[in-house]
């Protein structure tokens, strides 16, 4: 009996040290010294504003969903120019599990006639620690933010919940990490403009083919999920993998890998099919497009959309 | 399934709930109890494996009562070799032979012979040098009459695959095993606490020592040629306390599992890093396995190489820190190390410095120039825990040649990883220097204090642990062996 006292006792007593000591050092120690540390800041994109921007908007014609290609890749300027209002909902690294949380919190409100989905393989062979550690960080802490956790019982996700429920108990605000916004525009309606285009792209010249990577279970339920909301609403959709530097010979299974991954759940367009993209002007990494990359894509995808609105 | 699982934790739970319950009233029934979830939890790691441990389990006892009932000499001796034979056969045909294939491939294919590449990926079952060497040390023993078989096989099939110690060891004596597996166990709230206190010191060796020095010297080794003295230097000695923090780890969590039981096995390390000669560093460092080799062939050597004095007794050295480089695997830099060590241990030879010596230096006050020799025969024994683990031995001279030359002037940029690393590498130290006379450091850095404080460290250091732990789980270094 004096055992399971102790026990249970030390158990109560190490939890709360835990969250106590997990508060005083993220809250107190400047985040550039706990960067090695198991929790997550948020990551760049400026999800935060994104996510508070999104409460102000009601049935809007699209909203892009995806990773970083999507909020660096669909300009909403270049849509509320053509008389299209677009929310682009893209976090960094976002994966299905974390679509599926923004999905179920702003779909009603945004009411979307058109949905645009950005897809890569690696959306479904991604853990996905980082982003949700971003999305629990940088979003309003509600409940279903706890199904993250389950994915993945990772220390980096548990420690950021914890630290964001201790900051939510305690009502303090968020303090933001500055590596989030360095370098980044952004811009109404969710889009991120990269401000620092001389980035040094890695992966250009690479020649390594990276092969193609096994999906997760909760990957592809979640993505099934989405998906057949989505087609529970009768809202179309497009699903569309953003233009990628062609000077890395990976690109080559992308393309096949992408079909046999996504098509089942329909028609996947190529943004490097729609206009002859140079490397060296279009782009200022390998996933991602410079300005002139964006406004030659968005130029040659703003046809489909307008199409399928058409249709609709 | 490694100690550090969820899975195994929630197994052992269930095993130890079954264990001590009045189901388990007898001393044979929680024996059998331990031999089948010993296999059980052999299958999680290997489960094709299993009929080949109890063939060999079994061989191995035939050939002890075999040996012990032989009256003739002769004939002893013969056994003797069938049961040497037996065990080494094994040992090579898992760890070597797909090597030595690989290596004769192109000179077989050169006469005709052609072998399937798929010949060479010859899977070993866990803990194959360590059950191995258990085996053998006991029909060795029973050769040598210090010991008498064990009366009951299941017993030894038992002592051969005990789940605490199978992975990476320690290299038990059957006779304390036995002693311990026939006397009645107790449980009281003091040992639990020990048992759990040292596991939870072995996690955080693993997870926020060996894991960030790992990371750290990952990060600087991977690329000597880039790299100056000075931070090759750290790296170096983040190397020397990452494998030891690694394998100390798991032997402190081993040995807490089995406290759990109710069993107490050999300790295997006793602050090596504090030793002030090669000598005592050895009588720390892997003390089973030293053990081993000492009785098993260092002593037949130099008792054979009497006659040629110190020079035979150097041989006789360098013959056993070879063979326990060998031990690890059939790579040149496992062999390389050896050698090293066993030349490390010539200028105590030749000074008539006495091996045979115990006296422990590390309990000694604290002097500067105990200092001094501490940090040179840690730096000694980092150094050739770098070639230890290198890719390959091109790789440890191409280190050393950064190291000892060409990086000698390059600018220094110290980052905050290494200043990162070099925070929680001084806090493992200070912890085990002032908790070095007792078992668990940590444990007795407060043992008479309010339980408040015993709490707090502890919770403290779960928190470490929490927030420092890289997020893929690492499999131990030694596991491989």
């Amino acid at each position: 009996m004096a055992l399971i006292k102790q026990f249970f006792g030390f158990i109560l007593f190490a939890s709360a040290f835990y969250v106590m000591a997990l508060f005083i050092t993220f809250y107190f120690i400047p985040s550039k010294y706990t960067v090695f540390f198991n929790a997550c800041f948020g990551l760049k994109g400026n999800l935060d504003l994104r996510l508070q921007e999104a409460n102000n908007y009601h049935n809007v014609d699209v909203v892009f969903l995806g990773a970083s290609d999507t909020y660096r890749g669909f300009d909403t300027r270049i849509f509320d120019a053509a008389g299209i209002q677009a929310f682009n909902l893209g976090s960094s690294v976002q994966t299905p599990i974390q679509t599926e949380v923004i999905f179920n919190r702003y779909f009603d409100r945004l009411n979307p006639k058109v949905v645009v989905y950005a897809v890569h393989p690696s959306i479904l062979s991604n853990s996905g620690t980082e982003s949700s550690g971003d999305l629990i960080f940088q979003s309003e802490l509600r409940q279903d933010l706890f199904p993250l956790v389950q994915h993945q019982p990772n220390l980096k996700v548990i420690n950021t919940l914890l630290y964001k429920s201790t900051l939510g108990l305690f009502n303090l605000e968020v303090p933001k990490w500055s590596g989030t916004t360095k370098k980044d525009d952004y811009i109404k309606g969710g889009f991120c403009q990269n401000i620092d285009e001389n980035a040094i792209d890695l992966m250009a010249g690479r020649t390594e083919i990276i092969p193609l990577p096994q999906p997760l279970d909760y990957q592809l339920d979640a993505l099934k999920n989405i998906l057949a909301k989505i087609k529970n609403k009768n809202i179309p959709l497009i699903l569309v993998m953003t233009p990628r530097i062609r000077d890395n010979r990976s690109f080559e299974t992308l393309k096949p890998g992408t079909r046999q991954l996504f098509e089942p759940y329909g028609q996947v367009i190529f943004g490097n099919d729609l206009a002859p993209f140079i490397d060296s002007l279009d782009f200022y990494d390998s996933n991602h497009l410079s300005q002139n990359g964006v406004n030659k894509f968005n130029a040659a995808i703003l046809p489909y959309i307008q199409a399928t609105l058409r249709k609709d | 399934m490694s100690f550090t699982s969820v899975s195994f934790l929630l197994l052992f739970f269930l095993v130890f709930l079954v264990y001590w319950s009045p189901l388990a009233n007898s001393v044979k029934k929680q024996n059998w109890i331990l031999l089948i979830s010993s296999y059980i939890i052999f299958g999680f790691w290997a489960i094709d494996f299993i009929p080949l441990l109890l063939i060999f389990s079994g061989g191995n006892y035939w050939l002890g009562n075999v040996i012990y009932r032989s009256e003739n000499a002769k004939v002893k001796r013969n056994w003797r070799l069938v049961a040497v034979l037996f065990n080494l056969t094994l040992l090579f045909y898992f760890k070597y032979f797909g090597v030595y294939l690989e290596s004769m491939h192109g000179f077989l294919t050169e006469i005709g012979i052609h072998i399937s590449p798929t010949w060479f990926n010859i899977l070993a079952p866990i803990g194959i040098s360590y059950f191995v060497f258990r085996a053998l040390g006991y029909v060795l023993d029973i050769y040598k009459g210090k010991t008498k078989p064990l009366e009951d096989p299941s017993h030894f099939f038992l002592y051969i695959i005990y789940f605490p110690a199978i992975i990476a060891g320690p290299i038990e004596k059957a006779q304390v095993f036995y002693i311990q597996i026939r006397e009645k166990r107790t449980l009281s709230l003091a040992v639990l606490e020990l048992a759990a206190i040292q596991f939870l010191w072995g996690l955080f060796k693993k997870f926020v020592i060996a894991d960030n020095c790992s990371f750290f010297s990952d990060s600087i080794l991977s690329t000597p040629e880039n790299q100056p003295s000075i931070l090759l230097l750290l790296a170096m000695l983040a190397t020397g306390i990452q494998i030891y923090a690694d394998f100390s780890g798991y032997c402190d969590m081993a040995e807490a599992l089995s406290k759990f039981l109710g069993i107490r096995i050999v300790k295997n390390f006793n602050y090596p890093f504090f030793s002030q000669s090669i000598v005592e560093f050895w009588r720390r460092w892997h003390i089973s396995l030293t053990t081993w080799l000492t009785e098993h062939v260092f002593t037949p050597l130099s008792i054979a190489l009497r006659d040629y004095g110190k020079t035979g007794t150097m041989i006789a050295i360098t013959c056993n820190m070879v063979i326990c480089g060998i031990w690890h695997g059939p790579n040149l830099t496992f062999i390389f190390f050896g050698l090293l060590h066993g030349l490390f241990f010539i200028p105590p030879v030749l000074s008539g410095k006495s091996l045979a010596s115990k006296k422990s230096k590390a309990d000694d006050k604290f002097r500067f120039s105990s200092i001094l020799r501490m940090f040179g025969i840690f730096a000694l024994v980092s150094y050739t825990e770098v070639i230890f683990v290198s890719e390959s031995l091109q790789k440890a001279f191409e280190f050393s040649y950064q190291f000892f030359w060409a990086g000698l002037l390059r600018p220094v940029e110290i980052t905050l990883l290494t200043f990162y690393t070099v925070a929680i590498c001084v806090f493992f130290i200070f912890i085990e220097w002032f908790g070095r006379q007792k078992e668990v450091p940590i444990f007795n850095l407060f043992p008479e204090r309010h339980f408040i404080f015993r709490w707090s460290t502890y919770a403290f250091l779960l928190f470490i642990i929490g927030i420092t732990m890289r997020s893929s789980l690492t499999p131990f270094v030694y596991q491989q062996f």
